[in-house]
Formats: C-alpha cells, sequence, structure tokens
C-alpha cells in the first residue's frame, strides 16, 4: 500500500483532501496516526500568540517609516513624476513656446518680405501690411492674437511712445558694424532684393 | 470630539486645569482625501506618481501584519519593531518592481521574509527572559495560568526559530499569518507542493523539538 505524501497529510490535515485521500487515511493505521500528530502539533503552534505592543506602539511605527520615507527620492520612475506633477506647467511652457515660435516666424516672414529701405525709413512696419499677412494665416491662434492687439495701436502713438525706428537709425546701427559684417549685410541686401539694388559700402569705422 | 474636564464636574466649579481627550488618530492619516478609497495597487499607483502620503496610508493598513511576522522571526519587540521599518522602506524603494501580479500584502510579506531571514542569518534572537517579555494584551485573570502560558509560547517561539529557513517561513506564514499555499508559494518564489512539503516536515521537526525540550526541562 502507498502511504500519503506529505503533501497529502497536509490537505488531510486542513481538511482541504478529496474523498479518495481521507478515505485512505481513514483505513491506514501509518497515515492516521501522522496526520493525528500533525493536528495535535499544529495546535499547539497555532495557540502561541504574540505579546501585544502598547497601542501607542502602530502610530509610532507609522511616523517612523514616514520620516525614514521622507529621506528617499519619490520611487516611481522620472515619467510617471513627469505626468503627474508637471502636466499643467508643461502645457504652459508649450504654449509659450508655441507663441514665442509663431511671433519670430511671422517676423522673419515681415523683415523677408519689406525691401531694407522700408525697414530703415519711418514706420518700419504698416499695420495693413502686417494685416495682409495675417489674411493667409487665419488658422494661427498665437498670430491672430498678436495682430489682433497690434491692430487696436494707433500709428500717433507709437511715434509718442518712440516704438519706431528712426530715419537715420539704419545709418548708425551701420557705423557700428565691423568691415567683414558689414560685407556680409550688403550681400544678404543684394541677396533680398535682387540685382537691380545697388548700395555702395559705407566707409569702415574709424 | 475633544470632552474637557470641566464639563464633567459638578455643581458648575471650573478646574484650574483642562484636560483635553483627543480622538485616537491611528488609521488613515488626516486630510488622506480620496486616497484612503484606494485599494492597496491604487495606493501604489498614486505612489508611484509622487504621492508620499499614499505610502503612508499602506503603512497603516500593513503594519500590523508585517510587525507580527518580524516579531514571530526575531522575537523582540525592538528587533520586530527595527525590522518592520526595514520592511517599509525596502517596499517603498522598490515600489516601481511591484508589478501587480499578487496582491500587495504577499509582496510585503516577500520582502519581510527576505529581511528577517538576512537578519535571523546574521545573528541569533535574544533569548529574552519571562519577566522581560511585554505584557500580553488580555491579561489573564489567574496569574498561574498566565505563567504557563508563557512559558508554552516561550518553548514554541525557542523551537519555531531552531527550525530550518523554508521550514519556519512556511510554518509562520501559514499559520501565523494564514496565507494559502498558493500565496506562500508566490512569495517565497516556489511551488505549492515544495511549500505544503516544507509545512508538513516543519510540524514533524517541531514536534520533536518540543518533546526534546520538554524531556531537557523535566
Amino acid at each position: 500500500m502507498k502511504h500519503l505524501s506529505p503533501a497529502q497529510l497536509v490537505d488531510v490535515v486542513e481538511g482541504t483532501a478529496g474523498d479518495t485521500l481521507t478515505a485512505h487515511c481513514a483505513g491506514c493505521p501509518a497515515c492516521r496516526t501522522k496526520a493525528d500528530e500533525l493536528r495535535a502539533t499544529l495546535a499547539v503552534t497555532s495557540a502561541n500568540e504574540v505579546p501585544e505592543p502598547s497601542p501607542l506602539f502602530w502610530d509610532h511605527l507609522s511616523a517612523r517609516v514616514a520620516r525614514a520615507v521622507r529621506d528617499e527620492p519619490v520611487p516611481g520612475a522620472w515619467w510617471q513624476r513627469w505626468t503627474w506633477q508637471w502636466v499643467p506647467l508643461s502645457a504652459a511652457a508649450m504654449v509659450l513656446i508655441a507663441v514665442g515660435f509663431g511671433v519670430s516666424w511671422r517676423g522673419i516672414s515681415i523683415v523677408a518680405s519689406h525691401p531694407a529701405s522700408e525697414l530703415a525709413l519711418g514706420p518700419a512696419v504698416p499695420l495693413d501690411g502686417i494685416e495682409r499677412l495675417d489674411a493667409g494665416e487665419s488658422s494661427d491662434v498665437s498670430w491672430t492674437l498678436m495682430t489682433d492687439l497690434s491692430s487696436t495701436v494707433a500709428a500717433d502713438e507709437t511715434l509718442g511712445a518712440e516704438l519706431p525706428v528712426l530715419p537715420d537709425a539704419a545709418d548708425r546701427a551701420l557705423h557700428h558694424l565691423t568691415e567683414p559684417e558689414q560685407a556680409e549685410l550688403i550681400r544678404i541686401l543684394h541677396e533680398e532684393m535682387g540685382p537691380s539694388a545697388r548700395m555702395a559700402p559705407r566707409p569702415a569705422r574709424k | 470630539m475633544p470632552i474637557r474636564a470641566g464639563e464633567w464636574l459638578a455643581h458648575g466649579s471650573q478646574p484650574e486645569w483642562t484636560m483635553t481627550v483627543v480622538e485616537k488618530t491611528q488609521g488613515a492619516p488626516r486630510d488622506a482625501g480620496p486616497l484612503a478609497e484606494l485599494d492597496d495597487h491604487g495606493l501604489v499607483a498614486a505612489c508611484l506618481a509622487g504621492r508620499r502620503d499614499a505610502f503612508d496610508l499602506l503603512v497603516d493598513r500593513h503594519k500590523r501584519s508585517v510587525y507580527l511576522l518580524c516579531y514571530r522571526f526575531v522575537g523582540t519587540h525592538e528587533d520586530a519593531s527595527d525590522l518592520s521599518q526595514d520592511v517599509f522602506l525596502r517596499a517603498y524603494r522598490g515600489l516601481r518592481r511591484f508589478r501587480g501580479d499578487s496582491s500587495f500584502a504577499t509582496w510585503l510579506y516577500r520582502i519581510g521574509v527576505n529581511v528577517c531571514l538576512n537578519r535571523v542569518s546574521m545573528r541569533q534572537p535574544l533569548q529574552r527572559s519571562l519577566d522581560e517579555m511585554p505584557n500580553l494584551a488580555a491579561p489573564q485573570a489567574d496569574p498561574a495560568v498566565a505563567l504557563v502560558r508563557r512559558e508554552e509560547a516561550r518553548r514554541v517561539r525557542a523551537a519555531v526559530a531552531r527550525l530550518p529557513r523554508k521550514q519556519r517561513t512556511a510554518l509562520i506564514l501559514r499559520v501565523y499569518h494564514d496565507l494559502p499555499h498558493k500565496e506562500i508559494a508566490s512569495a517565497l518564489g516556489t511551488s505549492v507542493g515544495a511549500v505544503k512539503a516544507n509545512f508538513f516536515h516543519a510540524l514533524a521537526n517541531l514536534k520533536k523539538l518540543l518533546a526534546a525540550d520538554t524531556r531537557s526541562g523535566s
């Protein structure tokens, strides 16, 4: 006769064994003796209580763990913390970057689409010029915002605020350039204004 | 609600002092808010997302079982307290590795068993005298009965402490923490059959150790 294995005896003692194993244990003196011994030892072991600590101990333990944890870095991966804490800030930063990029891009477009003489003399960029650029880019929210704001500003008010470029500002700015810078500027202007434009190089700054 | 001693006094006389009885705050930390409604997995996710107070709630939920587990291994309040803190600290550090395949409690047991076995292997648990043992929560009416029970408990703890590591772990998790064999297997990274075999041998060896202790005592 094959006796029950240790795992099967545990099942019998815990009452989770099937009918076959239980019947075998009932009819096999050796297995029954082992099962009875296990039950007796289990009863003695189970009755062993742990001394209950003071009720204050549990709060004390929580405080100890909290102090220890406070010195530790947050355990999550960096992207998990990023999504939780930095989403609003990141969204705001992205909007700012988008607005800034849009404004810069339009600024480049304006400079590129106007002759240098216009940029240097009088009101550099007429308001109707801005409106013209905006007409084709009405879907750009940041650009719409900028044109909305600027469209309410009158030319006289900008003069009063000393915002426009003064008539001789370009000349004075040229005097501050070095010779290589002046040569590069002339090359760019020739490139932008086409072969018809002719500018005499200014004398080098003393 | 605070209760002031002055309200208890008869004849309207006011005391020179007041005593405020504050409601016990054991359990959820204050201002836990909706975190307290989350299950363990939700708290772990919140903690990984940067909410340290979520871990405080996890500690509150599991500190008792972790402490009892540690006590079963080391047998002293001081060591169990230190080990409990260590278990939670390791759990916090390794929280990212908790996959959620098992319950958080099982995962915590696994850490606890490793921490305890490491400590136990480094040094033997202190054998404290009966006078040094903390008072039981429910004091016995008969001092003689209480003394016998304490002595019996000490003998059993000493015998359990002498069991091989795997047998001791299986016995503690099964008998004192009522973990199913499957969860014990998950916590120990072994099979259910191996856990049952270790449990069987633990009980068989415990019987021998207790019998030997009785013979040497008499």
